[in-house]
Order: C-alpha cells, then structure tokens, then sequence
C-alpha cells in the first residue's frame, strides 16, 4: 500500500484541516490518488504539506512573520531559511533542519511550546522532502508586505495629479496654467477648507523679510536692507528679494548644511580613537558649490554615487562627490578585523543611501526581512554588492598625516583591485555566509532585481547603474524623497513627517497629492532646487501670518494643514552665525579646512583623547575662525558645547529631522557660555560705534540687529528704565546685560 | 493628537514640574507637555532610582563573584579542547594558558554568597546582592562592549538606559537633570557611551563634575564682565513675555521661558547637591572621604545618594576612567586590589547609608562592567577580554538578595547555565522601575526602537524579591 495513502486518514483524525477531508475520503475510497505509481505515492505539496505548514508553523513562520529568519510562506524564503540553516535539503529529509527540528532531534523543538506534529504529519513531511521537496508554482502565500506595497502611494508611480477645484479667490487666480505658487496654494486650501480654515493673510514686510533671509540664507537682513525693504511698496520688491537670496552666496552655505545631515556628514570617524578625515571638507565645499550652482539634483545624486565612472575626465571634482561613501563612522576596534570593518563600513554606506536617497529603512533588513515593506536580506546585501565593487582607502602620503597634532587619515573611494564578494548573511552574521550576492537593487520596486545580467556583473560600472536606476524617470522615490525634504526644510515639517521612511510604516502624508505634484514638476523641468524654492516662496501658503486662530489650534494643533505659517527655532549652526552677524563679527568667507573656535577649559572636559594625548589635539583652535558653523570642525565624539545644546546632531547616522528642544542647559549655555558673552559686549562696542549719538538710536539699532525689525515705542520705554536702573552701575556692563538678554530671547531663536 | 506630536511636544520642553506651575502654564499646556514630569509607569515600580556602579575597562569575575577552584588545578595549562580556537583581542583561546586566580574565596551572610577577599566591606552586605554569573555578549573590544551594555548594542549612537529611563518615567527633581552622569576619567566609548541617541536631547545625561562649577555652564569664566544674571533675565522675560503673548497657542515659547528659570535655580541648586560640608564627619568616614585612595569614588558615591534623595532618577558613576581601570592585560592582581581598594569601602557605605535612610528599598544599585576577562592569561599576569560570560551584581529597590544566579563553566569562560543577554538585563531593570521592555519605544528609521532590540528579552522573574 503506498505510504502516502496509509497516512491520509490518520491525519484526518487529529489535525485541523478538516475542509479537506471529504476530497480526502474520495481520493482513499476510490483509489484514484494522485500517487505515483510505486511503493510511497508522490506527496503534494497543496495538498498535503502546505496545510501542515498553516497550522503548525505559520503563526510564527508565516506570511510576512519569520521568526529566526525563516518564512514557510514562499518558496524562496522557505529554500533560502532562517538564522541557522537552509530548513531543508530537497532529496534529504535526514539532513533537514526542518526534520530534525519537529522530530526533537535537534533543539529547540518545533513548534515552539506547542503540541507536537503527529507522527502521520512528520512522515508526511519526510517524505516530501525525500520525493525532491517539489514545491508548484503557484503555491506561494502571497506576503502581506507585496500586498500593502503595491498599494503604497510612495511606490506608484509618480505623475501630476489634477488641481483640485478651484479654491483661489477669483482675483488670485490668473488665466490659463496655474503657476506652481498657484498649484501649492490651491491644494492647501483645499486642505484647510476641508476642515474649515483658511489661510492666513501675508505677513507684515519686515516679518517676511526676515523670513525668507533666514531660510535661504541662515542669516539675517541689514539694519539698512529692513528699512529700505519696509520702505519699498513695489510688488516686485519680494520678487526681487528671492533672486537675490538666492544668488548670494549664503544660500549654499544655508542648503548644503541641510543635505550634510542626511548623509551623516562628518569630520572624524567616532569611536574611541574619533580618527579625523583630513579632507572630509572637500566634500562639504562639493556640497556647497553644487548647491550654490543649482546643479541638477539628479545630477547631484549621480556625481555622488558613481561620479568617478561617469566622468572621468573630471577625477578631482568627482573625487570630492563620492567621498560621501567614506565619511561614515569608523569602528577603530575593527581595525585589526578588516572582513569585519568593511562589512561595518558598507552598512553605513548601505542605510544612508536607502534613507537619503530613497527614503527606505533598508537597514532594517540586514539581519532579517524588513519586518513591514518588502525589504528582504536580498534586496540589502544587493545594494551592499554594489559597494563591494569599491574600497576607501587613505590617500594621505608623505608627512601630512599629522593634522595639528593629530594623526589623520584622508579617506577616498577608489575600485578595488580585488573585489569582496558579497554572502547573505544569515542574521546578519559575518560567519554565516548563505549565498553569493551580485549587485541589486531592490526587488520590488521598477527595473529592480540584479543590476547585470548574469554572467556579466562588472565591479567598476556597479555605482553607474546604481546611479542612473536611482535617477531613472520612472523611479517612484528619489523625486518623492527630495521635493519633500525641501518642503520640510522651509516649513519645518515634511508633506511626509518621516523624510527618511517612504516605507508603509512611514508617515501618511498630510498633502499626498501636492507632494506628487511639485515632485513631478521638479523631475520633469530639469530637477532644479531653486525653481522649487521659487514655486514655495511664491506661495502664499509660505507667505501667511504666522499668527493661529483659535479654530486652527482647535482643529489642527500640529499645524499638518498650514492654517499660518510655522514658527520656527534657529538650528543649532544659525544661532552661532546669528550670534556672530549681529555683533558685526561675522566672517563671511569661506574656508576649506574646518576651523577650530577657542573653548574654555571646563567646555573641553567633554572631550577627551583615550590614547592620553593632549586632547587639545582634537579641538586646536585655528586661525580661521569666526566664520559660518558649517564650516567649523565636526567631530562625531565632541560637539561643540554652545551647538549641542542646540540640538546639533551627533551624526553617527544621518540626521532626517532636527530636534528643537528646550533645555535648561541650552539657557546656562546663552547667559553664562564664553561666546554669547563675548559677542554681547562686542554688539555693545559696535552699538556705541555706529550710533555715537544717543541711547535711543542704540537701541533701535540693537533691536534691527538682534531682531531684524525696529523697537517699538513700549519697548524702548522698558530698554531705558533697564538702563537707568542702576545707576552705580557702569555703563559697558550694563550695555553688555541688556545685549546679552537679546540674545537669550525667544525673539532671538525663534522665526515667524 | 497621534503619538508622534506628543513627542515632537515632550521632545521641546525639559522643564521641572514646578517651574511650569509655577508660570500657570500647566493648565493649557497639560501634564503631558512635559518631557521630565514625572510618568506613570508601565506596572507598579519597585524601584524610583537606579545607581549604577560601572566598572570601567573590564573587571574580572574569575577574582571577584565567580569563584572557579579547577583554575588552580589547570594552572599553566591551556583549556580543554572543547573551548575551541576563539580569536580575543590579544590571545587566543587555543594557545593561552589557565591563570589561577590569588584571591580566596568565602560565603558570607545567611545566603552564604560567595565573595572573594578584594571586598572585605562589601561582603558584609551579601544578603542584600544578587550576583548574577551568567552574563553574555558578543563584543571583545571596549567600544562596542560599552555600547552594548548601555545600549543594548554593539553601535555607537544609541539611547543609553540612564536615558530611556527618564524618557519611561521623566524626572522627580525640580531643580536638577534627571539624568546625571560622574566619572573618574575618559570613556572608551567616549560621551555618547551614556549619549541619548535618537531620544529627544532633554534625555541626554548632565555630567556632574567633581571640580567646581559642576555643571557646564553654570558659572561665567572668570574673565567674563561681571553682569547681574537677574537682572539680564528679568528682562529677557519681560520681552519673551509680551513675545508669547502676542503669540497665542505655541507652547514652546513658554516653555523656554520656563527652562530659563530652571536654569537660573539650577545655579544654586547643583551645587547645594554638591556641597558635602553639608554631610557629617560620620557619613564621610562610611563613604571614605577620609582616606585617599576611597576619595574619589566614595564622593561619587555620596554626591550619588544626595541626588537620589533630590529626585534624580538615574546616576551613572564610572570607576576605571582612562586607558587602564579595570582593563587588566598586565598585573591583572595587582590592578585589580588597586581597583577594588577604591571602591569596595565606597559602594558598602553607599549600601549602608541607604539602607538606614530607607532609600535603598526604593533605589536599585547596579555593578558591572564592559565584560569580565579570561580565565587564561596574557603575558605572565593578564587577563584578556572575555565578553562570553562574566558577572554583575544587583541590590536594593526589588531585588532579590543573598543569591547568586546562573553560572559558567568550569573554567569560568562562558556562561552555561541561566545565561543572561544584556537584553535580559536590560527587561529586568526596567522592570523593576516599573517599565514594560515591550512597550516603552521610540519610533526611529522606521521601527519603534527598543532597548532590548528585536530578539525576545526576558525579565528574570528569579532575581525579583
């Protein structure tokens, strides 16, 4: 009797697939089963192994759940296994994991702290494995994972989606296309009117003024440039304004601080040695430039990814785009453990492309399917092959591996002579290779899957098709990911609140439909940031009040629908730049090697060198200082105190939003911390040398400097009393306090 | 509102409950806005406060917790085959020869714990231990080792648990951080060893430091102008006063107002906290201020306990700053008499002390460091880094004492019985201050993040009174 058939009806007595029973019984009474002919008849796998698979092990084995790595849902995942091992060999059911496991040959039991497989069941599952473990096409549970991605708003493709109805008052609307300020406008309102608000008037000139120059530029309009603009009435004049933002130089240095947060930029490598990279800057200026030049953004992305592939001819510039790949953390512990530190140093390279770029958490697959988007080890080791294909490696020669005092290394990507070849890893552990990986991208996004066809996998053209699969027209993210990272960058918050997590985990965005449409735009004309930067100030969603209704704080306490424009506290690099520009200070040129402030002894006791030499060596003061925070040192084991208590990240990965908290050590840093004091009395000496005549022209100056408007009359009423209080006092220091409480005002920190 | 605003919101105001009374801003603002307030705690505390006593640089559990008589007896060999080759930072595992250890060994108390000679005070508080021998990881070297134990992984950039701690349950202390951190010397890890990671910054730990002023900031340099800071302030507020008010609805602005107070007491309060003149001769001697080589460690323990009493939730104390403490590749004994010479008077006064104040029941005292060390030697006299199974002890606010729990082989190398993942111990902890591992996280690169990671963590029910 085949074996197959004495085990069918043992198992309709205990197991719970009782729907199957009566086609059971059939297939028993009339002899006609589908066994082959011979002494154990063919199992099938619908039919009698997949049903054991749902109830015994799905629960923790099952479609989008793989507890120790295994899924049992898919073909694939079920041949690929878990953590430990392949869970079966095809023809071999006594080299099975599988078997040893639901036999209690091998610990732990499966299934775990349940009852276990009857023995019907096992023999049935033996055999199976025996017969081949075949495995029909079509039988595949589909994963919970594909099914919410393909209905994911991020991964469709990217068009225009239509206006919504007109919302703009008939005056506000021109005739024909509506420009992309329109466009904005029209769908926020749509917005809000859904819930019963509206926008809010423009703001005030002098408000705006300072606004606009704040988010271009980090910095503040001139004394004279608030009145000559309060004074100017002509409806070009805001026009007028932008161009010029953003043609100033500033506007780089504003704009490339943005986009070294998310690439997780970096002067040193952390750890306990905290190794400085010599040159890191070359990529910090790359960044500045190719903003300032409104390079493409595509292009920006391309130079960065495979620069040195794709134009050659231009090694040195390209050589400073891709460094980008070599300014993550470095493990120093690993340093005598290469396998090791190459496979932490195409980690970091790996998740910062999939946050930056593509706003993925594709790290979260490097040790196990990603638990919610249809991430799998594949799809991470993939873009890690893509990696492989190239090494960092230090260009310093000679004697310049001594920067102040300091070894440093000169980090650059270059090919490898000998690529590494890349294993998925089971658990993400090094010592558990489970199959050789060639260059991929993920799987299920367009065009994703290998990157060569087989066979043909070129280590040195890997980065190119990276590239161009990243810039791809049809690319449903990279547009997506940017246009929202500029939207987040004027408003504070993102259309989607998790720029760097695209995923179905991320957040839903709040204007889904605007996001698509400013990133098709930027896509389909040419990719140019400024042009989005024109369309968003144009708006008048940018260009409301910051004032909030009653209803608005009711309804929409997060502010999500724009009903008045968000308030915004100065990052951490703007309130040392603010510092410096209103105490007149500022040195506005740029310098390439980062440059070092003076710190008093008591803020250098965070720093310190493990090694025992002088720490002074990590943060020597330079020459060069005074100029704008970016380009001032940036260590991932030492934050300058006055930055981080604003906030400044750490960077030991990118940074998608930054904190805005409010701290006590954030007031000691502003009353008692050398530099506001500093700057205080400097302000003072440059009140009392620009307005030698009289307090009050000090003071309306101090206010268009600190505050960028002019005092009201309240107020320079309170600014006397204050100085007049005292009168045993001497005046400088009195002067000092009341710039020095300026500096500690909301007023100050905070944009309207 | 979602979580994720309640967040954003917590994330913007650090500010003492009183401090926000006091400015009548609680009635709008609402207890949640408040990112130190103090929280309800998942289940029922056991403890309020945890010190935690870091043993910086690695102490061996074969000449302190763990005592392992077979190492005399196989001294000067190399262990058994069935330990395999493994490559440690400066041996291996198949070539290193067995070093006995020069301490003895007693059982001390009515539990009868086994404690070696290095700590003659401590062993007369064994009932109230609960050692635990089976701990394990997978970091050899310090960096990753230290980031692990405070955070739960090998990566540099994770929350610490002083400051998931106060991101569970905020802060008691009006005037103070709630997260204060004291140590001897440099990490190897650096500062963001105790850092708050992806946490919103109000969970960063303060450093508190021995020398005057100590909190950064505190005072102005000496060279400063000398400026009446109430007076200053009292403008300031004047102005972000009229500023908030023509601002309705923005929480932050008022909340800033209030960090400037805070900040103003804090001046006077930090060193109030400080100042031991305050403390009798009597309490100086049990920490052992009146000697040198307890000085250091028994201040930090001391300025420890007085901040515990002032409501901060989590002080991290450090001993073995700098290149050596407890990493002993040479001189492993001698260093480590050194080593416990520092500390073992200091931590027994600081278990007393609490005791008698009726703190200790209510405050939960944590040894440990990175990993333990060898069983085997490096050069003549060493022990290398041995993160396969090492000891820590527990005390005080829930903890079961007088016991030892889990074991090592028997050479003292790996854990073998009741192991104990970091994660492990991490669930416990948190579960005595009454947080679920579970359910406090943080939604980080699309995954609400936790201390103990995605593998499954255990409380260990066997260590709980």
């Amino acid at each position: 009797m085949p074996a197959i058939a004495i085990l069918r009806p043992l198992l309709q007595t205990r197991s719970g697939w009782l729907a199957c029973a009566s086609l059971l019984a059939v297939a028993w009474g009339t002899g006609n089963s589908p066994a082959a002919p011979g002494s154990a008849g063919a199992v099938d796998f619908v039919r009698d192994i997949k049903p054991i698979f749902v109830e015994h092990c799905y629960e923790c084995h099952g479609p989008g759940e793989e507890r120790g790595g295994l899924s049992l849902a898919q073909h694939a995942l079920a041949l690929a296994g878990g953590d430990s091992a392949p869970a079966f060999v095809p023809g071999s059911a006594d080299a099975s994991l599988l078997v040893k496991r639901v036999t209690g040959g091998q610990a732990p039991a499966m299934p775990l702290d349940r009852e276990p497989l009857a023995d019907a069941e096992i023999e049935l599952l033996k055999l199976w494995i025996d017969q081949g473990a075949m495995w029909p096409e079509g039988a595949d549970e589909a994963d919970p994972r594909h099914r919410a991605a393909a209905d994911h708003w991020a991964f469709r493709p990217l068009v225009k989606p239509p206006l919504p109805a007109a919302a703009l008052a008939a005056s506000e609307a021109t005739q024909g296309e509506p420009s992309p300020s329109e466009v904005i406008d029209r769908f926020v309102i749509a917005g809000l009117e859904a819930a019963g608000l509206h926008l809010q008037p423009d703001a005030d000139r002098i408000t705006l003024l300072r606004r606009a120059t704040f988010d271009l530029t980090g910095l503040a309009p001139s004394p004279e440039s608030i009145l000559a603009f309060a004074a100017d009435p002509r409806p070009e004049a805001y026009e007028e304004l932008i161009e010029r933002l953003l043609a100033s130089p500033a506007y780089g240095e504003r704009w490339a601080r943005h986009w070294l947060d998310v690439v997780r930029y970096s002067d040193s490598g952390g750890y306990d040695t905290d190794i400085l990279y010599e040159q890191a800057w070359r990529y910090r200026q790359y960044c500045i430039r190719s903003l300032q030049d409104d390079k493409p953004f595509d292009r920006f992305l391309e130079e960065q990814v495979a620069g040195d592939e794709l134009w050659p001819e231009q090694a040195e510039a390209m050589a400073d785009a891709v460094a980008v790949w070599t300014l993550g953390q470095w493990p120093n512990a690993f340093d005598a453990f290469p396998e090791k530190l190459a496979y932490v140093r195409r980690n970091d390279q790996v998740v910062t492309l999939g946050e930056a770029v593509l706003g993925l958490s594709v790290g979260c697959a490097n040790c196990h399917h990603h638990k919610f988007d249809p991430l799998s080890q594949r799809d991470y080791f993939g873009l890690e092959a893509v990696f492989a294909g190239s090494e960092t490696f230090n260009r310093t020669t000679g004697n310049v591996a001594w920067v102040n005092g300091e070894k440093s290394h000169f980090r650059a990507l270059r090919h490898a002579a000998e690529p590494v070849s890349v294993h998925l890893l089971r658990r993400g552990e090094l010592n558990q290779p489970a199959g050789r990986m060639v260059p991929a991208v993920p799987a299920f996004l367009p065009h994703g899957g290998p990157l060569f066809p087989p066979g043909e996998e070129n280590p040195t053209q890997a980065r190119t098709r990276l590239a161009k699969w990243i810039t791809s027209p049809d690319h449903p993210l990279t547009a997506r990911v940017i246009a929202n990272r500029v939207w987040q960058w004027h408003f504070g918050r993102g259309i989607v609140s998790t720029p760097n997590d695209f995923g179905t985990q991320g957040a839903a965005p709040s204007h889904r439909e605007l996001l698509d449409w400013l990133a098709a735009d930027l896509r389909d004309r040419g990719w140019k940031l400024k042009d989005l930067h024109r369309a968003i100030l144009h708006s008048r969603t940018y260009r409301q009040a910051s004032r909030r209704e009653a209803a608005a704080l009711a309804r929409d306490p997060e502010n999500i629908l724009l009903a008045g424009f968000p308030r915004r506290r100065m990052e951490a690099e703007a309130v040392w730049d603010r510092l410096l520009e209103a105490s007149g200070r500022l040195d506005r040129r740029p310098v390439d090697e980062p440059f070092v402030p003076p710190l008093t002894d008591e803020e250098l006791q965070g720093l310190y060198d493990i090694s025992g030499n002088p720490r002074e060596n990590k943060w020597k003061a330079t020459e060069a200082q005074n100029r704008r925070a970016i380009y001032m040192l940036n260590r991932r084991s030492f934050r300058m105190p006055l930055l981080e208590a604003f906030d400044q990240p750490p960077n030991s990965v990118g940074c998608p939003v930054r904190q805005s908290t409010t701290v006590p050590g954030q007031s000691l840093a502003m009353l008692n911390g050398d530099i506001p004091v500093e700057q205080a009395a400097a302000l003072k000496d440059r009140l009392f040398r620009e307005e030698p005549t009289s307090d009050e022209s000090r003071l309306n100056r101090a206010w268009l400097l600190v505050f960028a408007r002019p005092i009201r009359a309240d107020e320079l009423a309170s600014a006397r009393a204050f100085l007049e209080a005292s009168p045993e006092h001497p005046t400088a220091e009195v002067w000092v306090e009341l710039c020095l409480a300026l500096f500690n005002a909301n007023e100050f920190v905070y944009v309207d | 509102m979602s979580s994720l605003s309640r967040r954003d919101l917590l994330a913007r105001a650090g500010l003492g409950f009183g401090a926000l009374a006091a400015l009548g801003v609680l009635g709008r603002v609402g207890l949640a806005a408040h990112a130190l307030e103090p929280r309800r705690a998942h289940h029922r505390p056991r403890a309020r406060a945890v010190i935690s006593l870091f043993m910086h640089g690695g102490p061996s559990q074969l000449d302190t917790f763990d005592p392992k008589p077979s190492l005399a007896r196989y001294a000067g060999q190399t262990l058994p085959e069935s330990f395999g080759s493994l490559d440690l930072e400066f041996t291996k595992t198949s070539t290193a020869k067995v070093l006995a250890s020069r301490r003895t060994f007693a059982r001390h108390g009515q539990s009868g714990v086994e404690i070696s000679d290095l700590y003659p005070r401590l062993s007369a508080h064994a009932d109230r231990l609960a050692v635990v021998r089976s701990c394990h990881h997978t970091e050899f070297n310090h960096s990753p080792a230290l980031y692990f134990m405070h955070g739960g992984n090998r990566q540099m950039g994770r929350p610490s648990l002083g400051a998931w701690c106060t991101y569970g349950l905020g802060s008691e202390a009006e005037d103070l951080p709630g997260y204060v951190v004291m140590r001897d010397g440099p990490l190897k890890g650096g500062p963001e060893t105790y850092g708050a990671g992806f946490l919103p910054a109000v969970h960063q730990a303060t450093e508190l430091r021995s020398a005057a002023p100590p909190i950064l900031h505190l005072n102005r340099s000496a060279t400063a102008p000398s400026l009446d800071t109430r007076r200053l302030l009292d403008f300031t507020q004047s102005l972000n006063r009229q500023h908030a008010a023509e601002r309705p609805g923005d929480d932050r602005l008022s909340a800033r107002i209030a960090a400037g107070e805070l900040a103003f007491r804090m001046q006077s309060a930090a060193p109030e906290a400080i100042d031991l003149a305050r403390e009798t001769a009597a309490t100086h001697r049990l920490y052992g201020l009146d000697r040198e080589e307890t000085r250091p460690f028994g201040t930090q323990c001391l300025i420890a306990r007085r901040l515990v009493e002032r409501g901060v939730r989590f002080v991290q104390l450090y001993h073995g700053g700098g290149n050596v403490g407890w990493d002993t590749h040479g001189n492993n004994d001698g260093q480590h008499q050194t080593n416990a010479l520092q500390t073992d008077g200091p931590i027994a006064g600081l278990l007393e002390d609490l005791s008698a104040r009726g703190l200790l029941d209510s405050t939960l005292v944590t040894w440990g460091g990175e990993f333990g060390r060898t069983p085997t030697s490096e050069g003549s006299d060493g022990r290398d880094h041995n993160p396969y199974g090492f000891s820590v002890w527990l005390a005080g606010g829930g903890v079961r004492g007088g016991m030892a729990y889990g074991a090592t082989d028997d050479f003292g190398f790996k854990a073998v019985d009741n192991k104990v993942p970091i994660r492990d111990l991490h669930a416990t902890i948190l579960h005595l201050l009454g947080l679920g591992h579970e359910e406090l996280t943080y939604l980080f690169q699309g995954l609400e993040q936790k201390l103990t990671g995605v593998e499954p963590a255990r409380v260990i029910r066997e260590l709980l009174a």
